[in-house]
């Protein structure tokens, strides 16, 4: 007889109410305490695992400490290197308009296609 | 509790920083109108005055920039960048972008190709028009 097999058996002689001697009933209370106390001891796997985590970083006011305050560093750094990326470009842009309108060569030599492919031809490979 | 107040400090100052960076974009509120212009630079600019108010905030910005260029360069310079201030504008982005494209590669040459470009240019001017 398999553990299966000889719970359904418990169960169908306790649906069936069978009258217990008194210390066998007392066995049977204790032995249910002892089994719910150990469940309450064993936490779910994933709880288990994050309670851990949690604990090794000491706690919900570490967590605050040791994880958003770097994050919210980094989040900070990310847009200040972004904002001077931005004007950096924009100086550049300038920088290279001024010296197109001010070129000796008109404006049509750099939008020209047909120019560009030439000198790529002529220059046989040298551009 | 020590240890909280500290936690707090070190978080608000890292708020702090935050609201600093992203601050550090919207400081400048200017929209670049017209009227905002100084006399010089509305004189320098004066070809675009009546597409300006047209121009998206960063071209007006780029040209501001270039009109405070202006006063610096030479005079052939600034002739030519009157010249050519109208054209410029009226460009589509892609075109400016392709011939700032061109222009960096061109400018990367040696200052001997760089001379000898003018030349070629007028030798291609004269082959299309023959």
């Amino acid at each position: 007889m398999n553990e299966d097999q000889f719970g359904s058996r418990v169960q169908h002689l306790l649906d069936e109410a069978i009258p217990l001697a008194p210390n066998a009933a007392e066995r049977l209370r204790a032995a249910r305490e002892q089994a719910l106390a150990r469940q309450r001891a064993a936490p779910a796997p994933a709880l288990q695992w994050a309670d851990n985590l949690l604990g090794s970083l000491g706690g919900w006011s570490g967590m605050s400490l040791r994880v958003l305050l770097p994050l919210a560093l980094l989040l900070a750094g990310l847009i200040g290197i972004y904002a001077w990326q931005q004007k950096q470009t924009l100086a550049e842009i300038e920088e290279i308009d001024a010296l197109l309108l001010t070129d000796e060569l008109p404006l049509d030599a750099y939008l020209d296609r047909g120019f560009q492919d030439w000198l790529k031809k002529r220059g046989g490979g040298e551009q | 509790m020590n240890r909280r107040a500290a936690c707090r400090a070190l978080l608000g100052l890292g708020l702090w920083a935050m609201a600093g960076a992203a601050g550090a974009q919207k400081r400048q509120p200017r929209r670049y109108t017209w009227a905002e212009l100084t006399a010089t630079q509305q004189e320098v600019l004066a070809p675009l005055k009546s597409d300006w108010e047209n121009l998206p905030i960063e071209r007006r910005r780029n040209w501001v920039g270039i009109a405070n260029r202006y006063p610096k360069m030479a005079q052939v310079e600034q002739e030519r960048v009157q010249k050519r201030m109208q054209r410029w504008a009226n460009l589509s982005p892609e075109q400016r972008a392709r011939a700032r494209e061109n222009y960096r590669r061109m400018a990367k040459a040696s200052a001997e190709k760089r001379r000898r470009l003018r030349q070629q240019w007028a030798e291609y001017q004269a082959q299309k028009a023959r």
